[in-house]
């Protein structure tokens, strides 16, 4: 087995450790022995929709954000074939902003983004920044830390990721975090999320290969040290 | 301006500093400063008036701290009597605490020049009452982005610290963030000349471009990633292939420079002339430090020698790059706080024979909260190395994960988040005349300050 990852932007979005999640993919799916090929097109650079099981996107500066969301346009038929056809993709931050259907600042003109997912973020007025804990809908919970002004709120048949434990989430108004739609998910958690969330890096890992190769199995882990950060993340103030 | 007010705060302030000291909860480096902005809020420019030889501050993400401390060996060297807040306590506090410490209670000042090392967010807060007639800016990293929002907004804050009083700039121009803050009045660049660039074949030794999966820079003016030249050489010459933005000419800069495991060399040059130099500090990271420091004290009219000898006499401030003797053993403290920092001195660590490793990750404010820039750093470097690394410090847990990733065995990682207990099993695991590094975040290093004194005592 094979698994491919394309990282978009990887050079222009890589502000807050987002080259974590694609470190834990990688490192996860090879101590399985399952092979890994990491793609990173760039600005003005073509992507292949049949080729990549998993999509990441990260997040940037706000220059570096500007310039993406353009160049995303691109794509966005290429990566609504994808997510009809069940490619994994994940979204943090920024991208996560991107994913909606625009970003709206104090000032200046909307940044479009590419309505994968029934979204949109206003730029609210105070940063949020730190410690959140989400609960999934299976009683799971992610860990990661946060940091930023806009306010994402999601339309009535897109569901959230998960509810906010600690911290503030989507827009720190309703209690949600993320989104979640067929394989895709969207979610303001960095940290790296992914590390220290190996229940996630898997179920990532499974959906993708799943769609390639039928129903997968990943063989279990010793996710000891993992479980340690997570819990020790957990306790942590917001 | 009256001076009672500034005399009551410089008493007030000497006297917490005395209880701080005698009391051993550590360096008195913060509270005295508050405690005399409290009383007088004019403290700081009192006695900043009294500064005949001017004023300097340095800014910038990393090497503050050792660029200011490797400019005050060579203003000692050129006869100035240097006020500096040089424990690195670099918010306004620290530095009213360091004007304070070297006041007399008649409010008179013992020292003609101030070298103030400023945290980025507080230099315009400190130029708005202090006229700095220079402003020294070492480099722009991503640090602390939690705190500031990024990049563009602490450029932003520099920029207004060097506006506010029209303070020339010393730039480093091999960043390009640095090279495009405003300045309205001279501006002074200093760089590496990379033409004859040799690394000892015995300590290789990392370039910057060995940065260039963590670290990339993007062109201030369109966005665009900055081009470095060849990937093979080391390079600040850069430009911008999207809009011709590119390095401006060089006042100040180091040629041939050669790295080694614990020291480096490299000719200095000015207008006048050039000046070889010993650094006893090893990293290009130093040489950068360096080349700022020469730059500096060139511009304020210190002559190629004297900044040689001052280099070459520096002693190393502790935590950065910091070597001590512990029962025959020796420990190297180097500070990590961001990415491209901490990539630079594990890539010193792999080049250098250690017996043992203890990293001590903290997330207070201090630290930054956000310890995701870990996942940024190249701790990949280790993954070759034949020891056990404690990992400590209140996020020692997400440091064992990141180890974990980096290709380390999870066998090798032993995890003690008490940086006593794990400095202890350090000491006792390192054979005697081996070396122990010591990788801690700030307020980290403040713990292990405190505790490896005890050992010395």
């Amino acid at each position: 087995m094979k698994l491919h990852i394309c990282h978009l932007y990887a050079r222009l979005l890589n502000i807050y450790g987002d080259r974590g999640n694609i470190i834990a993919l990688t490192q996860r799916a090879s101590w399985r022995g399952i092979e890994v090929e990491v793609r990173a097109p760039g600005l003005a650079e073509n992507l292949d929709p049949s080729w990549a099981d998993i999509y990441f996107v990260g997040g940037g500066q706000d220059k570096q954000q500007i310039m993406i969301a353009e160049d995303l346009q691109r794509h966005a038929d290429n990566l609504k074939i994808a997510a009809n056809d069940g490619a994994v993709m994940l979204a943090v931050c920024g991208g996560y902003q991107l994913f909606g259907h625009y970003y709206k600042p104090h000032q200046g003109s909307e940044l479009k983004g590419i309505s994968l997912m029934d979204a949109y973020t206003v730029a609210g007025d105070r940063r949020m920044i730190g410690n959140v804990t989400v609960e999934l809908p299976d009683k799971s919970t992610l860990v990661g830390f946060e940091n930023h002004s806009g306010k994402t709120f999601l339309g009535k048949g897109l569901s959230p990721l998960g509810k906010v434990l600690k911290g503030n989430g989507n827009n720190g108004e309703d209690a949600f975090e993320g989104a979640h739609y067929k394989n895709i998910y969207g979610t303001y958690l960095h940290g790296s999320l992914l590390p220290k969330n190996p229940h996630f890096a898997d179920q990532l890992i499974t959906e993708a290969l799943t769609r390639r190769y039928g129903a997968v199995k990943l063989e279990p882990l010793d996710d000891e040290i993992e479980s340690k950060a997570h819990d020790k993340a957990r306790l942590l103030k917001a | 301006m009256d001076s009672f007010l500034p005399c009551l705060a410089t008493l007030a302030a000497k006297s917490i500093s005395k209880l701080i000291r005698l009391s051993g909860a550590g360096m008195a480096s913060n509270l005295p400063g508050k405690i005399a902005n409290a009383i007088c809020p004019n403290t700081l420019p009192y006695f900043a008036k009294q500064l005949t030889r001017g004023c300097l501050a340095v800014s910038g993400t990393n090497g503050k701290s050792t660029t200011s401390g490797l400019l005050a060996s060579i203003l000692a060297q050129a006869g100035y009597q240097v006020i500096h807040n040089r424990q690195g306590a670099n918010l306004i506090a620290g530095i009213t605490a360091a004007f304070t410490e070297a006041a007399n209670l008649n409010g008179s000042l013992k020292g003609n020049f101030g070298l103030l090392e400023v945290d980025e967010a507080a230099l315009p807060l400190l130029t708005k009452t202090v006229d700095c007639q220079n402003i020294l800016v070492t480099n722009l990293y991503r640090d602390q982005l939690d705190r500031y929002g990024e990049l563009d907004k602490t450029a932003k804050l520099i920029a207004q610290g060097i506006a506010q009083k029209q303070s020339n700039a010393i730039l480093n121009a091999d960043d390009p963030n640095v090279c495009n803050l405003s300045c309205p009045a001279t501006k002074i660049f200093y760089g590496l000349n990379n033409s004859s660039l040799n690394y000892d074949t015995t300590s290789p030794v990392s370039t910057v471009n060995d940065l260039s999966n963590t670290e990339i820079s993007y062109c201030p003016h369109c966005g665009n990633e900055i081009y470095y030249g060849s990937s093979k050489t080391l390079s600040g010459n850069w430009s911008c292939l999207s809009c011709n933005y590119k390095r401006p000419d060089l006042d100040f800069y180091a040629s041939n420079i050669k790295l080694f495991s614990e020291h480096s060399t490299f000719v200095l040059n000015d207008k006048h002339g050039s000046a070889s130099i010993t650094l006893p500090l090893p990293g290009l990271f130093n040489v950068y430090n360096a080349t700022a420091a020469g730059a500096a004290a060139s511009h304020l009219g210190v002559n190629l020698n004297t900044i040689k000898t001052g280099l070459e006499k520096y002693e190393t401030l502790f935590g950065r790059s910091e070597k001590v003797h512990i029962n025959d053993r020796l420990v190297v403290i180097q500070l990590i706080k961001n990415p491209a920092g901490a990539s630079k001195s594990l890539a010193s660590l792999t080049n250098s024979k250690c017996a043992k490793v203890v990293i001590a990750i903290n997330d207070n404010l201090a630290d930054g909260r956000d310890i995701s820039w870990l996942w940024d750093a190249n701790f990949e470097a280790l993954a070759n190395i034949d020891t056990s690394f404690i990992v400590s410090g209140q996020r020692a847990q997400d440091m064992a994960v990141r180890l974990k990733y980096a290709g380390i065995k999870s066998t090798q990682i032993v995890c003690i988040p008490s940086i006593s207990l794990a400095l202890k099993e350090a000491l006792e695991e390192t054979p005697v005349k081996s070396t122990l590094w010591l990788l801690p975040t700030y307020t980290a290093l403040l713990e292990i300050q405190r505790i490896l004194k005890q050992y010395k005592d």
